[in-house]
């Protein structure tokens, strides 16, 4: 739930006041304040006919990074790493502010709302919709990292994701800088800073990056901090050297196998007690790893970004829906017992779902799931632009589920009995298990 | 006007502030503030409200003062009724407290919107008309066998020990963004709320109890400094008592919005007058230690004097040495001749 804000009256800028974009020469106009932060604040600007976001600085926070005007010109010279990024086009100064400047980038769509909303639950997307905004964010800091970028400050509140599609938008580019630079100010949420950082031993890299990752990744399915339990519990005060201690000289996991000191405390810590158990066993092995040899070895024991990808796409085709009250389970194939609902108000059995086996990979056929490029094509890895099959449920039967052929080919099925026949494009079967649907690069088997 | 009453042991004040940059805007106080004293001096509840403010949050004045009703009504009902319960089950039915909270909560918020329906141009953005009057909540119930604490959103419950130290109880969460807080209005603010339930031993628990709204604590310059605000009130209450900190609060807290947050500002606090009580009765103990030393100072001399009446007559100040040298040789020469065992003379320290 947000908190007021009360900055705009504290805006730098008027509406209707003109700047100039510095590399281009064009005129820009001030249409609104939209937001302030510690930084400085943001304006809605119209440059042409086009609507742009213009960052306005501070005069006292130019004055302390002094090699923010460099850096924001060395970015907005680049191509942003994907469309995704709201990143720098150009720099605006004016000529009644002397001592501050600001840059334009693009402008935020309405549809987008702040990450952090849905940690706290004032946004609250479907789950598919947050392990998919998860993969976004994923491949986007991919993306920025294989340019030799980093982007030194990732946390929740420089994400926004559409809630009803998991799109995602990078925002605050201006951290960005070339791997390892120097920096000026100290930079970095206490949160989100890679102990190393946190102890003063090591500036912003892409493998600091990679623990700010891993830290959102768990905010974004469990809701909480991974280093957040008996040990902050304990702490009569929250001051910056409790900070230090928890997020740096001594960072234990909560879920730490081998270290039970930092377990979540009842009745305190209720997210990560009541999200941790959800998730399927190959995920929570992942955090694990992030959290303990990630703290122990900066440099390489960290969970890299494509490894997160296959994680994450994995559990997304892990997303069951309880036959019962519809909410969205995780089903865990390894797990030797079918799980129960983890909703509060069901805990009922769940049924084994329905799968497609493709390969190593296992999709739970349900309502709103599609079959991409990725699924059924090795060459094509990640590639979920256009589905080539999406699973429906029969509209009187709603026990039946049925593929629909995306693709522009009839697909040949072989019926558990040996029978075969073909699925002409847009026509739906019905999945059975013991089936086999060919996709031409690879074969599926309904299980 | 600052609220004072008064039972048995316990005493309690309340206070709230309108913010600076509130005064600014003339936006209301969004902040609520409660407390009630149990009957039979069973304890007192005490509730501090803080309301979002923003605009998606329009009725987040009244959200405030609803939370804060619902709380000490759910509270002081349950401790009422509680008073006899065994620790076990005192623990368990504490669990429901949040549930009967938010339902109580969500009743008031219910009427208040059929009395007053909202004008349509307000964007629920699908979420339940409980959107509006967004508020956090904290309240304690402070009893003579156990304490209770609830706290849900942003917001302080400090309690202070008789021998000084200062806790943190039921605390909010640390690790979300400054700008977002939990809330009332989310339709799971059941499992959101944080609690804590302490047992009260035989020498009774905390002399101090505070709560307040973030407002407070992010007008301090950090933690430390805002926990140290438990420690100085205990002070101001036992030194000046709680009626004089009553009259301050409104000064102080004021002042404190426009030094720092700029944030309306709310406190509760229940002062436990009796170990002040112990403490008189320790100030009592001293004064009659020290007549008794001054009493004693007079008696020895006058005993002194009526065993040896010669020295009556040798009161002037030049007469002294004297004096003491015939009383020094009075108690050799008893000592000499009633003590067998004594030591020879000869082996006594030359006399002055």
């Amino acid at each position: 739930m947000l908190r007021e804000r009360s900055e705009g009256q504290f805006a730098l800028l008027r509406s209707g006041q003109r700047l100039t974009a510095e590399t281009s020469g064009v005129d820009i106009v001030v249409e609104q304040h939209i937001a302030g932060g510690g930084q400085g604040d943001v304006y809605a600007v119209s440059m042409g006919h086009q609507r742009y976001a213009l960052k306005w600085y501070r005069s006292e926070f130019v004055r302390q990074d002094g090699r923010l005007r460099e850096r924001l010109r060395r970015l907005s010279r680049r191509d942003p790493p994907s469309p995704r990024f709201l990143w720098p086009i150009d720099l605006v100064t004016s000529a009644d502010h002397p001592n501050t400047f600001g840059y334009i980038m693009p402008f935020r769509d309405s549809r987008f709302r702040d990450f952090d909303g849905v940690i706290i639950g004032a946004v609250t997307p479907s789950w598919r919709v947050v392990v998919t905004a998860a993969l976004e964010t994923v491949q986007e800091y991919r993306a920025l990292h294989s340019g030799g970028w980093c982007y030194m400050d990732i946390n929740f509140g420089n994400v926004a994701l559409d809630p009803s599609t998991g799109e995602v938008r990078i925002c605050d580019n201006d951290n960005a800088d070339v791997n390892d630079a120097p920096i000026d100010v100290a930079l970095g949420t206490p949160q989100f800073m890679a102990p190393e950082i946190m102890r003063g031993q090591a500036r912003p890299t892409i493998a600091t990056d990679l623990w700010s990752l891993s830290v959102l990744l768990f905010y974004a399915l469990f809701r909480c901090h991974p280093l957040l339990g008996a040990r902050e519990y304990a702490c009569p005060i929250m001051d910056a050297a409790a900070e230090r201690r928890l997020y740096g000289t001594e960072p234990v996991f909560i879920f730490d196998p081998q270290d039970a000191s930092n377990r979540p405390v009842d009745g305190y810590h209720r997210e990560a007690i009541f999200y941790w158990p959800i998730y399927p066993s190959f995920m929570r092995e992942m955090f694990v790893r992030a959290f303990t040899s990630g703290i122990a070895d900066p440099r390489h024991g960290r969970v890299l970004e494509t490894e997160w990808r296959t994680a994450l796409v994995r559990l997304r085709d892990a997303i069951a829906l309880c036959p019962y009250c519809g909410t969205e389970n995780f089903f865990d194939a390894d797990a030797d017992e079918a799980g129960t609902c983890w909703a509060p108000a069901c805990r009922r059995p769940m049924p084994r779902p329905v799968c497609l086996q493709v390969g190593d990979d296992l999709v739970v056929a349900d309502e709103r799931v599609s079959l991409y490029p990725h699924h059924v094509n090795p060459r094509r890895r990640f590639d979920f632009a256009t589905a080539v099959g999406d699973c429906v449920r029969h509209p009187e039967r709603p026990e039946l589920i049925g593929l629909r052929n995306g693709t522009p080919s009839p697909l040949k099925i072989k019926l558990a009995d040996g029978r075969e026949r073909e699925v002409a494009p847009n026509q739906i079967v019905e999945l059975q298990r013991g089936m086999q649907i060919d996709f031409g690069s690879a074969k599926a088997e309904v299980v | 006007m600052p609220a004072v009453k008064a039972a048995a042991n316990w005493q309690i004040a309340t206070q709230s502030v309108r913010g600076a940059s509130h005064e600014q805007s003339g936006a209301p106080n969004q902040d609520a503030v409660g407390a009630q004293l149990l009957t039979e001096a069973r304890g007192v509840v005490l509730a501090v409200a803080d309301g979002h403010g923003d605009d998606r949050h329009a009725r987040s004045d009244r959200g405030s003062r609803f939370a804060v009703a619902a709380g000490i009504e759910v509270v002081a009902a349950w401790m009422e009724q509680a008073a006899t319960l065994a620790e076990a089950d005192l623990r368990r039915s504490a669990q429901g407290l949040p549930a009967r909270i938010v339902k109580a909560w969500r009743a008031k918020v219910e009427a208040d919107v059929k009395a007053d329906p909202p004008a349509d141009r307000h964007d629920l953005e699908g979420e339940g008309v409980e959107l509006l009057y967004g508020s956090t909540l904290v309240v304690a119930g402070i009893g003579g066998r156990f304490d209770v604490f609830l706290q849900v959103g942003d917001g302080d419950i400090l309690s202070v020990a008789p021998d000084g130290a200062v806790k943190r109880r039921a605390r909010g969460r640390t690790d979300l963004p400054s700008h977002l807080t939990e809330s009332m209005c989310q339709a799971d603010a059941v499992d959101r709320f944080r609690m804590e339930f302490v047992m009260r031993g035989r020498r009774g628990g905390d002399a101090l109890v505070m709560l307040s709204s973030d407002g407070y604590a992010n007008s301090f310059a950090d933690d430390a400094a805002f926990l140290k605000v438990g420690l100085d009130l205990k002070g101001l209450l036992e030194g000046r008592g709680l009626d004089h900190v009553a009259d301050k609060l409104a000064q102080w807290l004021t002042e404190t919005s426009h030094e720092g947050s700029g944030d309306d500002i709310s406190l509760a606090l229940a002062w436990d007058a009796s170990p002040r009580e112990n403490r008189r009765r320790k100030r009592r103990l001293l004064a009659r230690a020290g007549l008794s030393l001054v009493l004693l100072a007079i008696l020895i001399p006058l005993v002194t004097w009526a065993y040896f009446p010669s020295a009556w007559n040798n009161l002037k100040p030049a007469k002294w040495p004297q004096v003491l040298a015939s009383l020094v040789e009075k108690i050799q020469g008893r000592q000499g001749a009633g003590d067998a065992v004594q030591a020879a003379p000869e082996d006594l320290p030359p006399l002055p």
